[in-house]
């Protein structure tokens, strides 16, 4: 019972269960909701709701609605988790280890480095631009790894695949330019 | 209230992103410094079994799906600009929202962060190219090519 209650919620899933259970749960999404998996659109719902402003993009958040529901319930299941697995076990590579320790970040346990995710005013203010970036690149490009990287490849839509390749090309930037620099 | 339900489908798909570890900024830094296959194992298995499913789903129940327009300065610019903030955050849009539910509390200025992009964007949507503003320059310089 205990070994299930490990494999369930404490030792980190391997690809092959969590790939295809994604794959699976789009499909699911599909079948009995009729919605396309997308993330982002909560962002303009958000936006919508709050905007003092009337602008055209703000324009008809009732149909990203569903998104906002969606992502309150992912802001739940991390919380559910949270309380599920006290003792979480961190699964990357020893390589990896070695390179984030070179560059700065030498603890690595939980799901972020206290080295970017503190409160302090220079990591606040990197993580903040980080997000300004993830949510003016989805909106403009249209989507976020949902919608364009797995929805949208798993379509083989031209326009995703061409953002996902930008996805990478902005990610490898940040890994290689940014992330030294700010640490 | 009829959105109720999908705060259920939020907390089944946020389990599955937090167990496979897609959520974590260390999983995002191995991935962009191609250490493991880990990532790529997730993003592809996910695409193939939903490709699959979408055939299947495509040829015997007639459901079909709307691919997004083709809009080549918007995908490339903000991919790119979503892809630095994905790689310093190690969170893209629904592992920030697990985070938060995970009690990582700085990842709430990142979502805040997002949004001020969002608005960022509604405001200079209509100044920045999209695809069809593209397509129309290109077909002013053809008519101008051949008026000339």
């Amino acid at each position: 019972m205990n070994q299930l209650y490990d494999i369930i919620f404490v030792k980190p899933w391997p690809w092959w269960v969590g790939g295809p259970l994604i794959g699976i749960f789009v499909i699911l999404l599909l079948i009995i909701e009729r919605k396309q998996l997308g993330i982002s659109s909560s962002y303009q719902y958000i936006c919508a709701k709050v905007s003092p402003w009337k602008l055209d993009y703000f324009k008809e958040p009732e149909k990203n609605a569903w998104q906002f529901f969606f992502i309150l319930g992912v802001i739940a299941g991390g919380a559910i988790l949270s309380f599920l697995t006290p003792a979480y076990e961190i699964g990357i590579s020893e390589e990896t280890i070695v390179t984030l320790d070179q560059i700065g970040i030498h603890e690595q346990k939980g799901f972020a480095p206290a080295e970017i995710y503190n409160f302090s005013t220079s990591s606040l203010l990197v993580i903040g631009l980080g997000g300004v970036l993830l949510g003016f690149g989805a909106r403009y490009a249209n989507g976020c790894t949902a919608g364009h990287a797995i929805m949208g490849c798993a379509q083989l839509a031209p326009s995703s695949i061409i953002t996902t390749i930008g996805f990478f090309v902005g990610g490898l930037l940040a890994t290689y330019l940014i992330i030294p620099l700010i640490l | 209230m009829k959105n109720i339900r999908f705060i259920f489908y939020g907390i089944i798909f946020s389990f599955i992103l937090i167990r496979v570890e897609a959520i974590s900024w260390f999983r995002i830094q191995e991935m962009f410094h191609f250490q493991s296959f880990h990532m790529y194992g997730v993003l592809l298995s996910g695409i193939a079994v939903a490709m699959i499913g979408l055939k299947l789903l495509n040829k015997y129940a007639g459901i079909e799906t709307k691919s997004k327009p083709l809009q080549l300065p918007a995908n490339i610019i903000g991919g790119i600009s979503f892809g630095i903030g994905w790689g310093i955050t190690g969170a893209c849009s629904a592992p920030l929202y697990s985070l938060i539910g995970l009690q990582l509390w700085p990842a709430t200025i990142a979502l805040l962060g997002a949004l001020i992009g969002t608005f960022i964007y509604a405001v200079l949507k209509k100044k920045l190219p999209h695809n069809y503003e593209f397509r129309n320059k290109t077909d002013k310089n053809t008519s101008t090519a051949i008026s000339q």
